[in-house]
């Protein structure tokens, strides 16, 4: 089903992974790669954090100089392709990628940003855009020019998402949106919405049509960050549409077709919107390794008591059961084959293992953990957000039960 | 009768609904399956997948909608503009 959708791939990359099976050595040029992109964040992206972390999402905090960095580097082009101005690369390359991204970066509020823009609006994008559409945007949100977000959630119906109740009445060659849409994240900066609305409220979820707004189109209000627990280094907010006039030629998909752009867009976000957090628990757990053997209790180091090996020997397993279920969500995707039930489970997975060991990782810390000078407890408060966007837990194991054969 | 004929396409459709998703229910091949509730969207992703394999078709995500796939007739229809 997917094949005419997926990326076109470089060559080298889709003959090594065919003739390998489901092999996930990184070759040469992936080795390189990543290497590249753990050096180039560790560098470049985690300056300031405590300091963005402490003030939340305003400009004046940076992360939209750090966004541009992102942009130049070529992140959010990774999966592109090359025609519309990305490298091409395939989705196992980028979630490789973007994972060593989260391993030098502990900015984990910037690199959700980063893959939310890459899973939740440029791939919707490009797999239902006009060619028009697609010249026209997605140049801008790879090059750092546009922030992207995804609307669909508001506070009425939540999990229920598809019950929505914004609408978009036809009119004028174009459609008048109204509605509000809550919890968006980058919405409160974001130049361009995907906004879902109902095109025909009696057809209820099949209904539902997407719209491209922009950030200039009257009528169309962002609405300020809010302040949260975790991930305070991006905004996150409201949206607001009243009697905003788009254009016929900013739907995107056919009339009705939002319940599919919606499955199709959240078997890509759920697949891999926590690539970088997989590198962050990587790094998470080769920060426990060190604590543990250096910290003495009782005139021996911590990691030499079984309750605190057990702990990292847990962590270290969830590490690797993550990065698993994350390779082989991108190689389904590089095979052209359907994954929403590897979707859900990597969802639920990487979210459960990243609150999980970012506890741990605070137990093992002990009263250093709790405070919050080392950044222990913002992966902690950070990870709590992946148990609620793109689905809850609940919402994933019911769609796992619901697909078993 | 090959799989290409519309008719035998249909009893495929209603084999495939009545062994899963619509056990148990009686249903007509003008019955509105999506609007009614009847199929909800995981069973509609389910037999996309399964139209997908009998009629060894593609089905891009942007042709699932009601127009398509609101009833058996509509996906008669749908395989018929396919040329299945
Ligand atoms: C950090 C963050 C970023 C987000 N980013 C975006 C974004 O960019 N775009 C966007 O559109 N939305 C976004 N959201 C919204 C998110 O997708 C919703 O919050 C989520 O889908 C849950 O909806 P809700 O908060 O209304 O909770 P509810 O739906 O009210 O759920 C409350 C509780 O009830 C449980 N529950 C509800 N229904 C069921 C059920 N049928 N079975 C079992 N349990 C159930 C839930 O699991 C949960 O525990 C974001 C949320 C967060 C926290």
């Amino acid at each position: 089903m997917q094949w005419r959708h997926i990326s076109p791939v470089k060559r080298s990359e889709r003959m090594a992974e065919r003739s390998e099976g489901m092999s996930f050595d990184p070759t040469d040029e992936q080795r390189a790669l990543c290497a590249s992109a753990r050096e180039f964040a560790e560098s470049t992206l985690n300056a300031g954090l405590a300091e963005r972390d402490r003030h939340g999402a305003g400009q004046e905090a940076g992360w939209r100089g750090l966004w541009q960095k992102c942009a130049d580097f070529g992140l959010f082009g990774l999966c592109i392709p090359q025609e519309y101005g990305g490298a091409g690369h395939s989705t196992l390359t980028t979630i490789m990628a973007l994972e060593a991204i989260g391993r030098g970066c502990a900015d984990n509020g910037l690199t959700l940003g980063i893959n939310g823009q890459i899973w939740a609006v440029l791939k919707p994008i490009l797999s239902f855009g006009t060619d028009a559409q697609k010249r026209k945007y997605v140049p801008g949100l790879i090059d750092g020019r546009l922030v992207g977000a995804h609307g669909l959630t508001e506070l009425e119906t939540g999990s229920d998402a598809m019950s929505l109740k914004t609408t978009a009445e036809a009119c004028d060659g174009g459609y008048v949106l109204n509605g509000t849409k809550a919890y968006i994240g980058m919405g409160p900066d974001c130049d361009l919405a995907l906004v879902f609305a109902s095109t025909t409220p009696d057809h209820g979820a099949w209904g539902v049509s997407a719209f491209l707004v922009e950030a200039g189109d009257a009528g169309f209000e962002r609405g300020q960050p809010e302040e949260k627990m975790g991930l305070r280094s991006v905004p996150l907010g409201g949206l607001r549409l009243t009697d905003c006039w788009v254009p016929e030629d900013r739907r995107l998909g056919p009339v009705g077709a939002g319940m599919s752009i919606f499955q199709h867009t959240m078997e890509w976000e759920r697949s891999f919107i926590f690539s970088s957090h997989v590198g962050a628990m990587a790094r998470q757990l080769d920060e426990c390794v060190a604590y543990s053997r250096n910290r003495e209790t009782f005139g021996t180091p911590i990691g030499e008591n079984q309750s605190v090996s057990n702990r990292l020997a847990e962590m270290r397993l969830r590490v690797e059961t993550s990065r698993l279920l994350l390779y082989r969500a991108a190689w389904l995707k590089d095979m052209g084959r359907p994954s929403a039930l590897e979707a859900a489970m990597a969802k639920l997975h990487i979210s459960e293992a990243f609150a999980a060991s970012s506890l741990d990782a605070v137990r093992i810390f002990g009263g250093r953990g709790y405070l919050s000078a080392d950044g222990i407890e913002r992966n902690l408060r950070d990870a709590t957000g992946g148990l609620i966007y793109s689905g809850t837990s609940d919402i994933q194991r019911q769609i796992i039960a619901r697909l078993l054969d | 009768m090959t799989k290409t004929d519309n008719a035998q396409a249909r009893a495929a459709i209603r084999a495939y609904l009545a062994s899963s998703p619509l056990a148990g229910h009686e249903f007509q091949d003008s019955d509105e399956l999506l609007l009614s509730g009847l199929l909800d969207s995981l069973s509609v992703m389910r037999l996309v997948a399964f139209l997908e394999m009998e009629f060894g078709i593609t089905i891009p995500p942007e042709d699932i909608t009601v127009t398509n796939l609101a009833s058996i007739d509509a996906m008669a229809a749908y395989l018929a503009r396919e040329k299945v």
